[in-house]
């Protein structure tokens, strides 16, 4: 399968008080067509960071953006911002952690799913593209979808505000669909759902997902590849069995000890990774994660490459 | 769960009514005694945090009593609350606005010995030693909230929180918002100060792996009510209510060596302002008879798991 989505060398700064943050550093990662890849990192990782830089959407102090976004051969760093804002939504869509303050509450959920089609589709009419919403709000899952297209988002639970944001999001047909958080806000049953919806969807649907979330229990469970983030940088990625089996970056693996089983016995201590995030305004010299590793030797004052350790399974760590 | 009078803090026939009517506690027998950890699972909605609310004097029982060693809460005078915050401290999900931002730490820690009147002098050093085990450095102390972190904020919470050397600690989503490599580190200290100061700690929690790890007892609430309580480990292994086991299934699950059989709830938890007749879970029970539509399921089993369905999951023995 093709490259659908290549980011290649992608480097963030923000401007800040004490100088320049550099919150990605060189970040590169393919998304094939049709898959769902989840990209996973703790607070500060940068993920979220990586989601906006794919809308375009990047906050106010970016000081700095390199490297390159190429969708389907398209560099979308180098759009005029007119050519990005038709394609936010049309080809690229974002469902986001809370879908409260994604909807509008003074418009009926119909109102919003009609101008959201509006862009797309100028010459339908907006019984037509009622039409549209209607079926797609069946499609996912949302009982009576007359009544719920008449419906304010307050008069809808958490779960179906969800959903509407993911028919919103499906309804234009985007190549790449962004979920940053999107389950983080719901109860885990409702969560469970939710997940199984964007799984059921995924099947129908010919584009790519990039599933950003701190679960890796969710993300194991959804996606087809994983992405880890540490720093600003991706310490490791590859198909989602071969990177859960056997992870071969020291962070990857301290990550997954942290996870509570909760079949060990009760009172034995749980594992923490021990340190703090490293100074992204003054970037340390060699790898990321040398300060917190257990594994670390001289070699690691020198950055590591990112090497293949499996078929499709990279990982940026000298040990590998 | 039970245990003599002494050192327990235990709610009966508990209910919690809020204006309009809509009962967010409809019932519930729960207790917790000085050394042990309890859990309290439920979603949102399910009245968990009302309860733990109500267990420090915040919520006024509607009907049902809330006893501390043994004396009915709501029947206290001005002074002898005083006394019940003392026993019992809270410590709440957002740490940060639970602390005044034009305090320094130190005020902030002194502040509970004055409320109760008790000699700073001689407490001080107390609060020293718990600001110590919990990694709180002396210079820390001279700061302002908001120039500490997330995870100092939540510490400095429980500093404060067990200053006036309270009996019982509720713990609402202590972990909200934590990543996973610093979570474990405030687990351990709530399980370390627990050993040292024999604590009874309730964690209200939606995080199924921390309750299912830390805890000895958990009762998990719908709509107001228990719909299973008992052993923790034995809930976990073996849940006999459909919504005990719709919740564990629904927690995700890294190795798929470990996935076990799901059974995936449809459906929200509905509002509490009309919760459905019979048993309150029905709507979305997979298991759902015409009993179940009429007749309420009551609390039945032994003291190690009991469950209020009248069609239970099999047991596992």
């Amino acid at each position: 399968m093709s490259d659908f989505l290549a980011i290649r060398d992608l480097s963030v700064d923000f401007a800040v008080a004490g100088g320049a943050l550099h919150v990605l550093r060189d970040v590169s990662l393919t998304v094939v067509k049709g898959r769902i890849v989840g990209l996973v990192g703790e607070s500060g990782s940068g993920k979220s960071t990586l989601a906006l830089a794919l809308l375009g959407l990047l906050p106010g102090n970016t000081s700095r953006v390199a490297g390159a976004i190429e969708l389907d051969g398209l560099n979308l760093l180098s759009l005029p911002a007119e050519a990005l804002e038709s394609l936010r939504g049309q080809r690229i869509a974002m469902i986001f952690q809370d879908p409260m303050t994604a909807l509008n509450p003074v418009f009926t959920i119909g109102t919003q799913l009609v101008d959201a089609q509006r862009g797309k589709y100028p010459r339908l009419g907006r019984q037509a593209l009622l039409q549209r919403a209607a079926e797609m709000l069946a499609r996912v899952g949302l009982s009576d979808p007359e009544t719920r297209l008449a419906a304010y988002p307050h008069q809808l639970s958490g779960g179906m505000r969800q959903r509407v944001m993911i028919a919103m999001a499906l309804l234009c047909e985007p190549e790449i669909l962004i979920a940053d958080e999107a389950t983080t806000a719901l109860d885990v049953t409702v969560e469970a759902q939710i997940v199984e919806l964007i799984r059921d969807l995924s099947g129908a649907f010919d584009g790519s997902i990039l599933f950003v979330s701190h679960s890796l229990g969710l993300v194991s469970e959804l996606a087809d590849d994983v992405a880890v983030m540490y720093a600003g940088k991706i310490v490791e990625s590859g198909p989602t069995t071969s990177l859960f089996d056997d992870p071969r970056h020291p962070y990857t693996r301290a990550l997954l000890s942290c996870e509570i089983d909760p079949d060990e016995a009760p009172g034995t201590p749980l594992v923490t990774i021990k340190g703090g995030l490293p100074d992204l305004v003054d970037v340390p010299a060699g790898c990321i994660f040398a300060e917190r590793c257990p594994l670390r030797f001289d070699k690691c004052r020198e950055e590591p490459p990112s090497v293949a350790v499996a078929p499709g399974h990279f990982a940026a760590c000298w040990r590998a | 769960m039970r245990a003599d009078s002494r050192q327990v803090l235990e709610t009966s026939g508990l209910h919690v009514t809020f204006a309009g009517g809509v009962q967010a506690v409809a019932g519930v027998d729960l207790g917790l005694a000085a050394g042990e950890t309890v859990g309290l699972v439920g979603e949102s909605g399910s009245g968990k945090t009302t309860l733990a609310k109500a267990l420090i004097g915040l919520n006024r029982p509607s009907a049902g009593t809330v006893r501390l060693d043994g004396r009915d809460l709501t029947a206290l005078k001005r002074a002898d609350r005083l006394w019940l915050r003392r026993r019992v401290q809270m410590i709440f999900q957002d740490p940060l606005s639970s602390l005044s931002p034009r305090m320094r730490i130190r005020k902030l820690l002194a502040e509970p010995l004055a409320i109760h009147g008790l000699d700073a002098q001689h407490h001080w050093p107390h609060v020293q030693e718990v600001t110590k085990r919990l990694g709180l450095a002396e210079a820390l102390l001279d700061k302002y909230p908001h120039q500490i972190s997330g995870g100092q904020a939540r510490r400095v919470a429980i500093a404060r929180a067990l200053a006036t050397q309270p009996t019982f600690l509720i713990a609402d989503e202590p972990t909200a918002g934590l990543d996973v490599s610093v979570q474990g580190d405030l687990l351990n200290l709530l399980a370390d100060l627990q050993r040292q100061y024999a604590l009874g700690i309730l964690i209200v929690s939606h995080n199924l792996n921390v309750v299912g790890r830390i805890t000895q007892r958990v009762a998990i609430l719908y709509l107001g009510k228990v719909m299973e309580e008992g052993s923790t480990r034995r809930i976990f292994q073996a849940p006999r209510h459909p919504y005990t086991f719709g919740l564990l299934s629904a927690n995700p699950v890294i190795d798929p060596h470990r996935r076990r059989a799901r059974m995936l709830l449809r459906g929200e938890i509905p509002s509490p302002r009309n919760p459905p007749s019979g048993c309150r879970f029905h709507t979305r029970c997979p298991r759902v008879q015409d009993r179940c539509r009429v007749e309420e399921p009551q609390l039945a089993g032994d003291a190690e798991q009991r469950y209020a369905c009248h069609f239970p999951l099999e047991s596992a023995t």
